[in-house]
């Protein structure tokens, strides 16, 4: 599986409502140890909505990251990218049931994932 | 690469970033990552990064990916058709880019049409600082 099948591709829960398009993947650094004698990066989690860029250039928070180290200004485009990221919510991999070329298909928990703002 | 448990955002931290190798000098972009197939209940795991014109050209579109794919075949004599890769075990330090701990000579397969275009298109161009031969003047 390559990032490139993964980013921008459409997310359906099982009951087949859109939940919008993935806009980053959240990789730690947990994995097996490589021979390099570093831990290998593993796939935790996708940022998924109806328009969530801010994500791609560093306004949203992010788990993993205290939010005094993100971007957060000027307010007006702080602002903005918080009203684009109403839909936004964090996907954990674990909740991924399929990845098919054209969509990936979540098993969505019935309160619904955590925002991602 | 420094602390086990950091959390990083692919698309944000890693896509489209320099590539250096073990003497500072660029040698590619991060155009694609990899991940190993997971088992059941298992996280996928990053295994390659993928550069190079056949892993761009899938971002783009599938189908002019895997015609670059089919082109880098026929210039570079490999099993398989597919981009050209870096195992993620040859990155040593993550930043603004990313440093490899191997020579640009241990991926020369992958600079390969770069290496052609620059001494059989760009050389040619006047002003480019070229020499024919490839080297810059």
């Amino acid at each position: 599986m390559r990032l490139g099948d993964v980013l921008e591709t459409p997310v359906l829960d099982q009951d087949g409502r859109s939940l919008g398009a993935v806009h980053d993947v959240h990789l730690v650094q947990d994995g097996p140890v490589l021979p390099s004698g570093m831990a290998a990066l593993r796939l935790h989690g996708l940022v998924v909505g109806k328009a969530a860029f801010g994500t791609r250039l560093g306004y949203a928070s992010r788990p993993g990251r205290a939010d005094e180290g993100e971007t957060r200004g000027p307010w007006p485009i702080r602002a903005i990218v918080r009203w684009l990221h109403r839909s936004a919510v964090y996907v954990p991999w674990t909740c991924v049931l399929s990845v098919a070329s054209d969509h990936i298909v979540v098993d969505a928990p019935p309160g619904g994932f955590t925002a991602q703002r | 690469m420094e602390d086990r448990g950091r959390s990083l955002w692919a698309a944000l931290e890693l896509l489209d970033r320099q590539l250096l190798d073990c003497d500072g000098t660029p040698v590619a972009k991060v155009d694609d990552l990899e991940f190993e197939e997971a088992e059941a209940e298992e996280l996928p795991v990053l295994t390659n990064i993928l550069f190079g014109q056949a892993a761009l050209g899938r971002r783009f579109n599938r189908r002019l990916g895997r015609g670059v794919e089919m082109l880098r075949r026929v210039m570079v004599p490999v099993a398989e058709p597919g981009p050209a890769r870096i195992p993620w075990g040859a990155v040593k330090a993550i930043g603004p880019h990313l440093t490899l701990s191997l020579a640009r000579s241990d991926i020369s397969d992958a600079t390969r049409v770069d290496d052609w275009l620059t001494r059989h298109v760009l050389s040619h161009i006047p002003g480019s600082g070229i020499k024919p031969g490839g080297e810059s003047q």
